[in-house]
């Protein structure tokens, strides 16, 4: 019995060495095949057992199968450290230039005009404004007669015409511009007439759009241009109301600490009539070449909706009133941006039109 | 107009800064927009009388001047303005002076002789916007040589932006009631004081008006023993700040009394004029006149003229004519001050391209009472200035004064409008010093409006006056507190949905003109005498005078553009409208556009040009540049982000096929029912070339009403299945002529409701299948709803391949 307790003992260290010894998982496997296999070293000496007195077996099996038990663990821990051992080689030799580029993705971006246009359509929205959009080729009832501005009136000339021209004249070399008063829409206040007339009240609309004027281009003028009309009319909505939704809209759009000023202007189809202006972003309001000095700089046109235009949109104004303003999103980008020429705003050039983030 | 503060503080006292008194004029209506001391932004410009003017040597529109500047020596100076005589007191800018833009001025050699500094023309010293000649100070010995010029002309002056609406403010007195009206001064309207010969001023002028209409009022007196000469100094100085050119006395008067009170006026020589008898009348067609700037002017009957019995002799309230002109020498002298119909004068002027300080300000309207006033003073100081002899009596055709219009004021109503709380009384106050004269005390108040304030016409113009009045400051702005409408869905979100989800694809955005040129057009390939397009009267250029009937050229502009700053990839896309005319019955596509009922449509669309690859080559892998497929990626990518089902895609037919595209590589996209709702394609090799560029660029449109029209109002979610999906493949064999659109789209329409995706993903030409065939292979996926549906997807299939050998004559292998 001692002599198989010492072969117990024995194959333990053998395992114990052959185990240390091995380098490879393949290796760890014959040794386990040579020692615990179904031919191996500790089913042969487990055979002798039957040939051991009764009354000692069952030391000696428990000793047998302790061995096993032993051998069995430092398989495993053995085959662990190799495995460990491989990754660690494999991941080592996987590594990457980490300083690499990466693989471009294209990343498009939005026109700067367009996303102010959003933005301010965001903010009036959470104030009750609708979106609300007209045509573009417009007659000139709807661009002048019907907002107070009658042919011949003076004020005609803030808005420099372009004229559709009548059909087949251009073609036969004699363009006259088309007898049914047709016109590229000067400002988006003719949408006003439109919403009024489209529209139960209380109306609260904002009207973005393109509009087009006969001058001649520089870096502040275009005959293409955007504009933002929004129109109120109710019962009760007066020049106060005015005031305070531009202040906050100012607020909104500048920073709560924009400074504002609220003064007459003149409009046609206002009475009265405003003019917004802000503190000058690019001063402070000290005055510079960019607000001419004064300190300040006009945002947005606006007034009380004329007696004359809210009757002909429909309404009677001895119990109707609202107020209309106008802004350029055009000019209020360039203020957004620091952009110095209106003429980027229409050229596809990807330099200036990559430069335009989401933002925060 | 150019307000110098020096005689503004003629008919006003204040107590406020110069910047003070802008920001006060700004805020009641009256926008300042420059505050210019006028001397002080040169140096080293004096006085000069000029001595001598020689022809230069060496050039013919040169000369050669010597002027006295009160030093030891004459200075030689050359120059090239026209207007230059012997005698002339004029500003000289001295070697080392530097003149407004920082422009200094150094002893030069001119067509090689030295020129020791500059005579100046006003334009120059930014004393006015006249270039042609130099700025004439006088002619007598009023100012001393050699005199610093800013101490001649050197005052604050105001550079007002008067509305049009408010015609009355366009003069000194006018804004001085303005700031009297805000500071609580005191008005000091000039008070005329005449001494009228025996002889009546009717013997000697007579007016016929022909259309009162158009000439509303016309006062003229005559005058005798005038002797005309420069006017004296201050008014000369005064003239120069305001930027008029000082011309002799008696045109000097009738300039000073329009800038004063706001009469334009005009002299004629008397004697210049038969009988003195004078008609206003219209031009007749083809009728010419040689105005005082001695140009010949060819008129037509919608210009108004003054004339004498036979010819006209002047434009009525734009320019005087030279044959009447007051010369030196002239010694009897007609003054016209006169109310002439706006939109005349205003359409003459503009026609004639002859816009004056006279004509503005009739277009703007001159009140009823105005031409008598300024007659009167203007008079008066012809009278002081020339010794001229007054004739008695002024020829008038409406000399009574008119009764004031009224205005009937509720003051609630006012009140409601304005958003502040005042009182009758208040109103009273606050229109007292406008020249307003308020009756009643209740809330129904009666506004007499002064004669000077045509703009003022009903309650509305009455409460912007006492909104003026109390300060626009003084309002207290409401935070917003409205009376919401209903929600109506904004029309324009989807459009910025798009916008955003085609950024994200990669694309970027651009916004080109809507006025693009028949250039553009031809260059693309399409008609450019096509009846529907828009065709603008008045362009601005031939580039911008049509409206664009497809985005296409601006995006292939778009493109060219960047390609020629080498940046030959670009990938854009441009929301916009397109435009048509369609004059008779409206077609469906008429129909869903938006029109203002002139036959004219527009209609949004999305156009996109792919040029290039989207990223640029790595280490890893070449650039790829886009082709058709790239392309149908993007609008399958767009439809997939909206929700909208992927349009299938097929070639255009040979005669509807749009011209600027590869006849070969140009197809549509059709909605589930083979509705067409956009097209794509490869730009043709042609109109490549046309536009400059390279490589094979895509472009794509799509009518932005059509495809949201395809996007479910309501997305609803679909359960989710616990069974595994089933992936099956089908490979066929059909002609080269069936398009594999046709294959997908019957396979898919066959394949019943657990199809999930379908996918090509093998293409085989070869000896196997034979010639002029081609093999497609399928990668169906079915997503059983539960587990134990082989035998429903195993129909599905049979269906699919039944579908396909049926109406494809595919063979399935």
């Amino acid at each position: 019995m001692t002599d198989l307790l010492a072969d117990l003992d024995g194959l333990r260290s053998l395992a114990r060495e052959r185990l240390a010894e091995a380098s490879s998982a393949r290796e760890v496997d014959a040794i386990r095949q040579e020692l615990l296999g179904r031919s191996g070293r500790l089913t042969a000496l487990l055979k002798q057992l039957g040939s051991v007195p009764a009354d000692q077996r069952p030391a000696l099996g428990q000793a047998a199968n302790g061995a096993r038990l032993e051998i069995e663990t430092a398989i495993a821990d053995q085959l662990a450290k190799l495995n460990a051992g491989d990754l660690g080689a494999r991941l080592a030799e996987e590594a990457i230039d980490m300083s690499a580029p990466g693989r471009p993705l294209r990343t498009g971006h939005l026109h700067p005009v367009l996303t102010t246009m959003r933005d301010l359509r965001e903010i009036f929205h959470a104030y009750g404004f609708e979106v609300f959009e007209g045509p573009e080729i417009e007659t000139e009832e709807y661009n002048f007669e019907l907002l107070n501005i009658p042919p011949d009136h003076p004020a005609r000339d803030l808005w420099d015409t372009l004229y559709v021209a009548e059909p087949g004249s251009v073609e036969a070399g004699q363009p006259r511009p088309a007898t049914d008063g047709t016109i590229l829409r000067a400002h988006t206040s003719p949408t006003q007439i439109r919403a009024m007339r489209a529209l139960e009240p209380p109306i609260r609309v904002l009207t973005p759009g393109r509009c087009f004027r006969y001058e001649a281009v520089d870096a502040s003028h275009g005959f293409e241009f955007f504009q933002i009309e929004g129109l109120v009319v109710d019962r009760d909505t007066s020049l106060a109301d005015l005031k305070g939704m531009l202040e906050e809209v100012a607020r909104a759009l500048y920073g709560r600490d924009v400074k504002t000023r609220f003064r007459p202007g003149y409009y046609p189809f206002t009475e009265p009539s405003v003019a917004f202006d802000i503190g000058c972003l690019v001063c402070g309001g000290v005055g510079c070449p960019a607000c001419k000095r004064s300190g300040w700089m006009t945002i947005l046109g606006a007034g009380m909706v004329h007696p004359t235009v809210l009757r002909n949109g429909g309404f009677d104004p001895d119990d109707f009133q609202g107020y209309a303003f106008g802004m350029g999103p055009d000019r209020m980008t360039m203020l957004r941006h620091g952009i110095g020429d209106i003429r980027l705003f229409f050229s596809a050039d990807l330099r200036f039109l990559g430069q335009f983030a989401e933002g925060r | 107009m150019r307000v110098p503060l020096s005689w503004l503080r003629e008919y006003v006292d204040f107590d406020l800064s110069p910047r003070e008194l802008a920001d006060e004029l700004t805020m009641r209506g009256m926008e300042v927009s420059a505050v210019e001391t006028a001397g002080s932004d040169w140096t080293g410009v004096v006085v000069a009388r000029v001595l001598e003017v020689n022809r230069h040597p060496n050039a013919d529109t040169l000369w050669l001047t010597k002027v006295d500047v009160g030093g030891d020596a004459p200075v030689e100076i050359v120059c090239g303005a026209q207007n230059l005589e012997v005698g002339q007191l004029v500003p000289a800018a001295l070697v080392g002076a530097v003149l407004p833009g920082d422009r200094k001025i150094e002893r030069s050699r001119i067509r090689g002789v030295v020129s020791n500094g500059m005579l100046c023309s006003a334009i120059e010293l930014d004393l006015g916007t006249d270039a042609d000649g130099i700025h004439i100070l006088g002619h007598g010995d009023e100012i001393a040589l050699g005199t610093p010029l800013a101490d001649v002309v050197g005052d604050i002056v105001l550079e007002v932006d008067v509305k049009p609406n408010r015609g009355d403010a366009l003069s000194m007195v006018g804004l001085a009631r303005e700031i009297a009206a805000f500071t609580g001064g005191e008005l000091r309207v000039p008070q005329v004081k005449l001494d009228e010969a025996d002889e009546p001023s009717d013997a000697h002028v007579s007016v016929q008006i022909e259309e009162p209409e158009l000439n509303p009022r016309f006062a003229a007196r005559w005058f005798t023993s005038v002797a005309n000469g420069p006017s004296p100094d201050w008014m000369q100085r005064r003239l120069l700040a305001a930027g008029m050119r000082p011309i002799s006395a008696v045109v000097d008067v009738t300039n000073y009394v329009m800038h004063e009170i706001g009469q334009p006026m005009h002299a004629y020589d008397a004697d210049a004029i038969p009988n003195g008898e004078m008609v206003v009348r219209r031009a007749r067609d083809g009728e010419t006149l040689t105005t005082i700037d001695h140009l010949e002017r060819r008129l037509d009957e919608r210009m108004l003229v003054i004339a004498d019995r036979e010819r006209a002799i002047g434009l009525a309230g734009i320019m005087g004519g030279a044959s009447t002109e007051v010369m030196e020498a002239t010694t009897s002298v007609i003054l016209e001050s006169a109310i002439f119909h706006g939109p005349t004068v205003r359409s003459t002027a503009r026609r004639l391209g002859l816009r004056s300080e006279a004509s503005m300000r009739h277009e703007k309207g001159i009140g009823h009472e105005l031409p008598r006033l300024a007659v009167d003073r203007a008079a008066q100081l012809l009278a002081e200035l020339t010794g001229a002899r007054v004739g008695r009596g002024v020829v008038d055709n409406d000399p009574d004064p008119k009764e004031p219009r009224r205005v009937g004021v509720s003051v609630s109503r006012m009140n409601r409008l304005l958003g502040i709380e005042l009182q009758a009384e208040r109103v009273h106050e606050l229109l007292a010093p406008l020249g307003f004269v308020v009756a009643g005390d209740g809330d129904e108040l009666e506004v007499a409006v002064p004669s000077h304030r045509l703009d003022v016409l009903v309650a509305a113009d009455i409460a912007e006056e006492v909104a003026r009045a109390h300060g626009y400051e003084n309002i207290i702005g409401r935070l917003p507190h409205a009376a919401l409408p209903p929600y109506r869905p904004d029309p324009s979100a989807a459009r910025h949905r798009i916008r955003r989800i085609l950024a994200g694809i990669g694309l970027d955005e651009m916004v080109g003109h809507a006025l693009i040129g028949a250039d553009d057009l031809a260059r693309t390939g399409l008609d450019t005498s096509d009846p529907e397009l828009i065709r603008i009267h008045n362009p601005l250029s031939p580039e911008h005078a049509i409206l664009r009937p497809s985005l296409a050229p601006s995006l292939l502009a778009g493109v060219a553009d960047n390609a020629r700053r080498r940046r030959p990839d670009a990938w854009l896309f441009d929301l916009g409208k397109v435009y048509w005319y369609h004059p008779d019955r409206a077609t469906p596509r008429d129909k869903r556009a938006e029109s203002s009922g002139t036959g004219r449509y527009e209609s949004w669309e999305l156009g996109i040009v792919l040029a290039g690859s989207a990223v640029p080559a790595t280490p890893d892998a070449g650039a790829r540049a886009a082709d058709v497929a790239t392309l149908k990626g993007v609008v399958d990518a767009l439809h997939d982000a909206l929700g909208a089902p992927r349009p299938s895609y097929r070639a255009e037919d040979p005669d509807g096929r749009h011209p600027h595209r590869h006849p070969g590589r140009t197809g549509l996209m059709a909605d589930g029912n083979g509705r067409p709702y956009g097209s794509l394609g490869e730009v043709h090799p042609t109109v490549v070339e046309a536009w400059g560029l390279t490589g094979r660029p895509v472009d794509a449109s799509i009518s932005i009403d059509l495809l949201l029209d395809l996007v479910p109002e309501r997305q609803r979610s679909r359960p989710i299945s616990p069974a595994q999906p089933v992936d099956r493949d089908l490979a066929v064999v059909v002609d080269e002529a069936t398009p594999v659109g046709e294959l997908l789209r019957v396979a898919r329409m066959s394949a019943g409701p657990l199809l999930e995706e379908l996918r090509l993903f093998d293409v085989y030409r070869g000896e196997q299948i034979g010639p002029g065939r081609v093999s497609y292979a399928f990668a169906f996926r079915f997503q059983p709803t539960q587990a134990g549906e082989e035998k429903t997807i195993d129909k599905a299939l049979n269906k699919v391949r039944g579908a396909l050998r049926h109406h494809l004559s595919a063979e399935i292998r």
